[in-house]
């Protein structure tokens, strides 16, 4: 058993459109989702990371740089799961399904070295 | 591994409905002077759940975390303009003592006096019908234009144009966050409940477009009629008759149409697929409305609705009942619907032909000439007498005047079977 990171970009669709409804279903097809993965013992974790307040070091010429907080865009991570999987094509398998795909989102999905 | 029951989850139209509660409970706050500003809190709210739970799943009482996340937005924007209006940071020292009550998380709560000021402002005497509904669904039941655009057959533009004059309006009249004074409260609530039936009637009686949405519009006008019944202002004998009539009316929802979407007439009806606990909810409300002695025209209409609900078949129904109700219910409210629906049972209890008499006495009426039903209503009656030439003649010109493409197939039906 392997475990992966799915990062999510851009994740849900926050646009002032939606509507109540629509934000509870979408919210109904996230808890659907991690019930499931939870149920088969494949969901290990989730968090939320804050938007708007990354910061990016480098160093440059022996001086460590702060950069940031940077403006969210699409590319921006918003937050992670870690899921198990046996290899690679059950978790894209498992990502496929992941609800941030059909708001428009992106996942990254890495495994992490054991 | 979690078991499946311990996983919170949401009820069904949770936020729309807490979106109504915090609205309303932030508005009189904020003064109707800032319902777009309260609007957008709510909004914000809602949307920074999407964020967070996806990730750390449904908080254990999400009424509760929405509330406090809504009043740390409330208190940034307030201390935001606190320079600018002085009200604001008053409202500050309120919010930061703890001094609001909570919206509750049940569905079933009881009205707070902040939704049911909402509703009253809504539906304010000074608006119009169409936009006191539209009012309503927008603040108290937490429908966003697009959805009641979508409810209305409406474009979204003449939507938001409503509801923009609406809130113009309210604010240049300088309109008060609160309950209408007890002189104007009986009268008010009857507005409130012509509203709430026009929503009902709205999701009711099915035309085009997409009718999981029109269901949705009959079942938020009971909701919002049970909130109205559990108010202690609301708790009035045509309130739970109103209730009653939405209950019993909804129960047969089901049985209404074929999987074609087609139309069911009652008397063909499979009543198996009546909502039976629809119709004992309904019936416990008809019972509550009996207090006191008024004698709305929602009692009449309820207790046609009742002897139609307990009946075992079409032919069995209790029709001198029923014929009897619908005269009382002509004198307070003769609307073209009651008086084709009197002559029916006038043919149920003395004969096709004597209902026939009767309905020829609305042909003088030149708006009831134009009226498809008045038709389709003769056209049935001529067929239960066996005359189907003069049956064929009334489905067509029912069929010239309605443009309600279901309607169109029902006459075609009829009128294919009776060729």
């Amino acid at each position: 058993m392997s475990q992966f990171m799915l990062f999510i970009r851009g994740g849900s669709d926050t646009s002032e459109h939606l509507s109540a409804e629509q934000i509870q279903e979408a919210i109904e097809r996230y808890r659907a989702w991690a019930q499931k993965l939870r149920a088969q013992g494949k969901l290990e974790s989730a968090e939320k990371l804050k938007d708007n307040e990354g910061r990016m070091l480098s160093m440059k010429n022996g001086q460590v740089l702060v950069d940031g907080p940077f403006a969210e865009t699409k590319e921006t991570i918003g937050g992670y799961f870690i899921i198990n999987a046996e290899n690679l094509d059950e978790a894209i398998e498992v990502t496929k399904e992941c609800p941030s795909l059909s708001e428009g989102g992106m996942v990254e999905l890495r495994e992490i070295e054991s | 591994m979690a078991d499946d029951s311990s996983v919170p989850q949401l009820v069904d139209h949770l936020f729309r409905h807490q979106a109504g509660q915090m609205i309303s409970s932030l508005t009189r706050l904020f003064g109707m002077e800032n319902l777009e500003l309260v609007e957008d809190i709510v909004q914000e709210t809602l949307l920074k759940a999407l964020q967070q739970w996806p990730y750390r799943g449904i908080p254990e009482n999400p009424g509760g975390w929405l509330w406090k996340v809504a009043k740390n937005h409330a208190l940034d924007v307030l201390r935001r303009e606190a320079m600018m209006q002085k009200k604001f940071s008053e409202l500050i020292h309120l919010i930061e003592a703890e001094q609001l009550p909570a919206p509750t998380d049940a569905l079933d709560h009881p009205l707070g006096d902040d939704q049911l000021s909402m509703m009253f402002i809504g539906c304010h005497p000074s608006l119009s019908r169409e936009v006191q509904v539209a009012l309503v669904l927008k603040t108290v039941s937490g429908f966003n234009v697009a959805e009641i655009a979508r409810a209305f057959l409406l474009p979204e533009a003449t939507i938001a144009q409503r509801l923009v004059r609406a809130k113009n309006k309210l604010r240049a009249e300088g309109m008060r966050f609160e309950l209408p004074a007890t002189s104007e409260l009986l009268e008010r609530l009857d507005t409130v409940l012509e509203v709430l039936y026009l929503l009902f009637n709205e999701g009711y009686d099915a035309h085009l477009g997409e009718t999981l949405v029109r269901k949705d519009l009959c079942f938020e006008a009971i909701y919002l009629c049970r909130l109205v019944a559990a108010h202690p202002i609301g708790r009035q004998p045509q309130v739970h008759a109103l209730l009653a009539l939405m209950l019993l009316q909804a129960s047969r929802l089901n049985a209404r149409t074929d999987a074609n979407g087609d139309i069911i007439l009652l008397a063909e009806q499979d009543r198996s697929l009546w909502d039976r606990e629809m119709i004992q909810v309904g019936l416990y409300h008809l019972g509550q409305s009996t207090e006191g002695n008024e004698l709305s025209k929602y009692h009449l209409q309820a207790g046609i609705a009742a002897r139609h609900a307990v009946a075992e078949s079409y032919e069995s129904t209790d029709w001198a009942g029923i014929l009897s109700d619908y005269e009382t219910l002509l004198e307070i409210a003769p609307t073209p619907i009651a008086l084709l629906n009197f002559a029916v049972a006038i043919a149920m209890v003395h004969g096709s032909q004597a209902g026939l008499n009767e309905l020829s006495k609305l042909k003088s009426d030149a708006a009831l000439q134009k009226y498809h039903l008045l038709h389709a209503t003769f056209g049935e009656l001529y067929e239960r007498s066996g005359d189907f030439s003069q049956a064929a003649k009334s489905y067509e010109n029912a069929l010239a005047l309605t443009t309600n493409e279901v309607e169109r197939r029902f006459l075609q039906k009829k009128l294919q079977s009776i060729a």
